[in-house]
């Protein structure tokens, strides 16, 4: 997985794959996101390939680390496999979904 | 423009050799028309057709190690896609598939971790820990996952084998997890991509069945 936050950093971008094996970097990404002043948190997955059931549970950690600071995360366009398993797994019902 | 003469490591031959990954080798020997691909012992490996698969089938067993580091279930879909039409959308439905039932067959079969407690990134962390723990046992990380594939006209089977305890999914259907889980969705997700799925041998095996 490689990402690139935007300039203040309430939003990143990932490439690439999100597995298992990326949960230390995931949670490095994750702490910067969460410290940015940004309201919405976007994570933009444009260029995202390919996703894992441990890469949905980390999206998912963001989200309920952003709820417990009164905060929310929009997942931005999701496409191919991913957008793919997020809809298997009903993430419309628990993200902010940019198309 | 005068050469500069390498200094140090960069003279050694050593270091200047091409290094192949085992992902590398693994992709190439199941170049068509290969049928199988056998890992010999424990990295550095030597890969080589060993057994004689039928024409309509691909074989490949490795070590758990292997299959944990490599991108087995992209070098196993791009090995079917180079003998087989695959419909649109079907490559990606095999490959996630592929990739759940792998890292089920290493983790919760061979590693031997049958569920990891804790919650949020600590516990990813601390089942990331575990996984290199057990992964650094000669026995563990020794024992082979296999998969098979074979096809006909109509349809495409998979079969992963590891080498652990087994599995006995409870009939209650409690293995499924709440919405926001964080955890246990690879086999929701296996169910999800392929037409029909079988437990056999114990748990051991899974057999994965997708329609052409």
């Amino acid at each position: 997985m490689k990402y690139r936050f935007s300039f203040d950093h309430s939003e990143v971008a990932l490439s690439g794959q999100l597995t298992f094996p990326d949960h230390t970097n995931f949670r490095a990404l994750a702490d910067k996101l969460l410290k940015s002043a940004g309201r919405p948190l976007v994570i933009d997955l444009a260029d995202l390939d390919f996703i894992d059931s441990a890469g949905l549970g980390m999206l998912l950690i963001v989200r309920n680390e952003a709820e417990r600071a009164n905060r929310t995360v929009a997942l931005r366009a999701p496409r191919g496999q991913v957008k793919k398993i997020f809809e298997l797994s009903k993430f419309e019902s628990l993200f902010g979904i940019e198309e | 423009m005068a050469t500069r003469e390498p200094k140090g490591l960069l003279k050694s031959p050593e270091f200047c050799r091409p290094v192949a990954t085992p992902g590398a080798v693994l992709a190439a020997a199941l170049v068509p028309p290969r049928p199988a691909s056998v890992e010999r012992g424990p990295w550095p490996m030597a890969v080589a057709d060993e057994r004689a698969a039928p024409i309509d089938g691909l074989y490949l067993s490795v070590t758990t190690v292997t299959a944990y580091r490599s991108p087995l279930a992209v070098i196993v879909t791009a090995a079917i896609a180079a003998r087989l039409r695959l419909r649109l959308g079907l490559r990606d439905r095999i490959e996630t598939a592929l990739y759940e039932a792998i890292m089920n067959a290493v983790v919760h079969g061979n590693l031997g971790i049958a569920q990891h407690g804790g919650t949020g990134f600590d516990g990813l962390d601390a089942l990331g820990l575990l996984v290199e723990q057990r992964l650094a046992e000669a026995d563990r990380a020794l024992k082979r996952v296999r998969i098979e594939a074979h096809w006909d006209p109509g349809e495409i089977e998979f079969t992963i084998c590891d080498e652990g305890e087994g599995y006995v999914e409870p009939a209650d259907g409690s293995a499924s997890p709440p919405l926001t889980g964080f955890s246990g969705r690879g086999l929701i997700i296996i169910r999800a991509m392929a037409e029909r799925t079988l437990v056999r041998e114990e748990g051991r095996c899974l057999c994965l069945v997708f329609s052409r």
